[in-house]
């Protein structure tokens, strides 16, 4: 498994008397640059944040459209980068998370309100009382790369994360899967910081009775999604 | 023990990332180590916790910077302005230096013989015109107080790329637009009335010629926030170019800096304020004034008269609106 570094080089320095692109400048220089019309140090900025969105977004919506989702969401704010200023600590960074958030939240919105109007797919989660529910049946169609890190732990914690509800799943994903700080987290989720600790608490506790149960071996996580009593997997 | 479930969840939760309060966090461990209940819990989520740390970021696929920053080219190449458009954003530049250089190689300084009598800021009210081709003539008046302190020997500098053809020497009050049905400016000739200084940058489509107003005495380029400023901001602040007291060296005439700079002028004026016309106003009076945009309000084109004049005017309100507005000079 990979551990790819990321980079976090907003307060790097910008390079002294040169103009070159590169990991040498900061957010604010390449933002501007970009901004500008650069498409090079737009470039640098993708490279450098690409990694974390495709982890927002693997954890929060799946794996298989981790990376459509993750271009999408570039593209997204290369349009309203125009628009974008720094303001006190704001910081690209976080500006850019919080669209990768609200673009993962709208997707899994999206795919309530399909499942609403369709009726749920086989593939598809469900939620209850206690979350969102997988119905999902194998999927023969996952890249190598994906089914080359579908380690057990993994695999588990994805399936049990994505019974959270949206909010509650990015919680966790920032806080405790992308090891963001709870101010950034926030801002990133655009809430108080009461807020997210309330909501991560609660997403911190379903997770834990459920990663209890599967370690009990009375809580099956399997990909052929059969619901019991309201859990994802089949409960013994 | 009976807890507020959530709010003993959230203790929890925060004992964990070790931001409870010192006496907070002790209190919470002496009930753990007497609850056996809630000790489980604390386990419990320990335990979740550490598998979610441990859990590795998912590789990036291979491939996908890449396909992100071409994608994100491809993008930004649809959304750069064309070479035709950046030419435009020069043209502006080139016609307001244009205008500038003129200013300083015109003859009608204070030895010009044709200079309106009695033409003097102290006559009346100073008006800073920009003039664009469009809908009509573009003023941007400039209110009384603005050259309140000018000396009464100054004459701001006028410039003017009407739409006329040169004719011969005329006075413009007001610059009109193409559909104007009174008879054009003569000559291209803007020259201030009632004393009034003007700035006034006017194009054409069919002969603009670019000419100065012939001051009295002196002649001077506000280059300083002249523009719907009701109060407080004079011209008497801002630098000022005079030329009067100027060794006279041999200098063109009228018309050869008519032909020369005012048709250049005026016709680039007219490739930009086409395709840009309120934008282009700003800018304008900006480069002239060697002042931030920003501190132009919008432009409002009003109609001026019944003859189809337009004039732009800027207020205090209209300039905060415009200075919180999306409007930005290419």
């Amino acid at each position: 498994m990979s551990t790819e570094a990321f980079a976090t080089s907003e307060d790097l320095p910008v390079r002294v008397g040169g103009d070159r692109i590169g990991v040498d400048l900061a957010d604010h220089a390449l933002v501007e640059s970009a901004q500008a019309g650069s498409a090079e140090a737009f470039g640098e900025l993708a490279r450098r944040y690409h990694g974390n969105v495709y982890g927002i977004v693997y954890r929060m919506c799946s794996a298989d459209e981790a990376a459509d989702l993750t271009q999408e969401i570039f593209l997204r704010a290369l349009k309203a980068l125009r628009e974008f200023q720094f303001q006190g600590d704001a910081s690209f960074r976080t500006w850019l998370y919080r669209i990768a958030v609200n673009a993962c939240i709208n997707e899994l919105r999206r795919r309530k309100r399909r499942s609403d109007v369709e009726g749920p797919s086989l593939d598809e989660d469900i939620e209850t009382e206690d979350g969102w529910v997988s119905r999902s049946i194998p999927d023969e169609t996952m890249s190598p790369h994906v089914l080359a890190e579908r380690a057990e732990v993994q695999w588990a914690v994805q399936r049990i994360v994505a019974t959270l509800t949206p909010k509650h799943r990015a919680a966790l994903t920032l806080v405790d899967l992308q090891q963001f700080d709870y101010e950034e987290a926030a801002d990133v989720l655009d809430c108080p910081l009461g807020t997210l600790k309330s909501r991560l608490a609660r997403a911190r506790k379903q997770f834990a009775e459920k990663w209890t149960k599967y370690q009990d071996g009375t809580l099956v996580l399997d990909d052929s999604g059969t619901v019991s009593g309201g859990e994802i997997g089949r409960e013994r | 023990m009976s807890h507020d479930r959530d709010a003993f969840e959230l203790q929890l939760s925060e004992l964990l990332d070790g931001r409870l309060a010192e006496d907070e966090a002790r209190a919470l461990r002496e009930h753990l180590d007497s609850c056996d209940e809630c000790r489980a819990r604390y386990a419990e989520l320990v335990g979740a916790l550490e598998v979610l740390r441990a859990t590795p970021r998912p590789t990036v696929p291979p491939g996908l910077l890449q396909e992100i920053q071409h994608a994100a080219e491809a993008e930004m190449a649809q959304a750069q302005p064309t070479v035709w458009q950046r030419w435009r954003y020069t043209a502006a530049g080139l016609a307001a230096a244009a205008a500038i250089l003129l200013a300083f190689l015109s003859p009608w300084s204070a030895d010009r013989p044709d200079a309106p009598a009695g033409h003097t800021p102290a006559d009346g009210p100073a008006t800073a015109v920009v003039a664009e081709e469009q809908a009509g003539g573009l003023g941007v008046p400039v209110p009384d107080s603005a050259v309140a302190e000018a000396p009464a020997a100054e004459a701001t500098v006028a410039y003017a790329a009407a739409s006329a053809p040169a004719e011969g020497a005329g006075r413009v009050e007001r610059v009109r637009g193409r559909d104007s049905t009174s008879p054009p400016a003569a000559s291209g000739q803007l020259t201030p009335s009632r004393g009034q200084s003007a700035v006034a940058l006017a194009d054409s489509a069919s002969q603009p010629a670019l000419a100065m107003a012939p001051a009295p005495a002196r002649a001077s380029v506000a280059s300083g926030p002249v523009l719907g400023e009701a109060a407080g901001r004079e011209l008497a602040h801002t630098p000022r170019m005079t030329v009067a007291d100027e060794p006279q060296e041999p200098r063109p005439s009228d018309v050869e800096v008519e032909m020369a700079g005012g048709v250049i002028a005026a016709m680039l004026l007219d490739q930009y304020v086409a395709t840009n016309m309120v934008q282009s106003s700003a800018a304008i009076v900006s480069l002239i004034t060697d002042t931030p945009a920003l501190d132009y309000g919008p432009a409002l084109a009003r109609e001026d008269d019944e003859a189809g004049g337009f004039s732009l005017c800027f207020t205090d309100a209209m300039r905060a609106a415009f200075a919180e507005s999306e409007n930005r000079i290419p």
